[in-house]
């Protein structure tokens, strides 16, 4: 008899899941830290400083990869927390549910950082 | 029905006493769904950016209170750890660090490095 466990999960196979995981955990190292350097002392500036500072071409290529990598490693680590504590059927749908939110929050970021041009 | 009573049990964690591997490896998750909060923070921020001056000002205005501050300091503390404790897990990925002892050193390692990378960013912040 086939358990649930035998199925692989929804989004990737296993190796997959765990492959993306590791590539955006890499990915991350460099540009989470650039952008927590760069942001520290910012949100408490003004309006102009941030405007200025978003439409220099290092910012805004930085923040191109890094928003949707934040966002994958995000929804890909949520999913391994999902399938060690909640069973089928409902762990299928808040698997699928964390990736589409996922996805929504990383073009509506980029999509944001569009329209400030 | 000896064998069963033998039998190794999983870690149940209610019924674990707790280590310094189960408490950092708890914290990699706990952190990790903290700073899953802190990328909406900073999507926020820059929908705010995007929405004008008006609503920018009152989002960091927001960021600026006590309890924004708060948020904002575990974020921090939050990425250093999970920074830190995710390079410890692609160490081991790779094949380093096996040791029950380098286990423990890498484990203190992160914790020191984490704190400590926090204090330099608030003093840096001002």
């Amino acid at each position: 008899m086939k358990s649930a466990l035998d199925q692989p999960s929804q989004f990737h196979s296993g190796v997959r899941h765990w492959r993306l995981q590791r590539i955006s955990a890499i990915a991350l190292i460099p540009l989470s830290l650039w952008a927590v350097v760069e942001l520290v002392p910012l949100p408490a500036q003004n309006y102009a400083t941030a405007l200025e500072w978003i439409h220099q071409p290092l910012s805004i290529g930085l923040l191109l990869f890094l928003v949707p990598t934040l966002y994958l490693h995000a929804a890909l680590g949520v999913q391994v927390v999902l399938e060690d504590y909640i069973s089928d059927p409902l762990r299928r749908r808040l698997v699928v549910i964390t990736h589409a939110i996922a996805s929504i929050g990383a073009l509506g970021t980029l999509g944001a950082l569009f329209s400030t041009y | 029905m000896k064998a069963a009573v033998n039998r190794p049990l999983s870690p149940h964690l209610q019924v674990y006493r707790p280590q310094l591997t189960s408490v950092l490896s708890i914290g990699h998750r706990a952190t990790g769904i903290i700073l899953c909060f802190g990328a909406v923070a900073l999507s926020a921020w820059l929908i705010s950016l995007a929405l004008g001056e008006q609503t920018f000002n009152g989002y960091t205005g927001l960021l600026n209170t006590l309890i924004g501050k708060v948020f904002m300091l575990g974020w921090l503390f939050s990425f250093f750890y999970h920074l830190c404790n995710g390079v410890r897990h692609l160490c081991w990925d790779a094949g380093y660090g096996y040791g029950i002892t380098q286990v423990y050193q890498s484990g203190w390692i992160m914790v020191l490095a984490a704190f400590g990378m926090t204090i330099v960013a608030l003093i840096s912040a001002g």
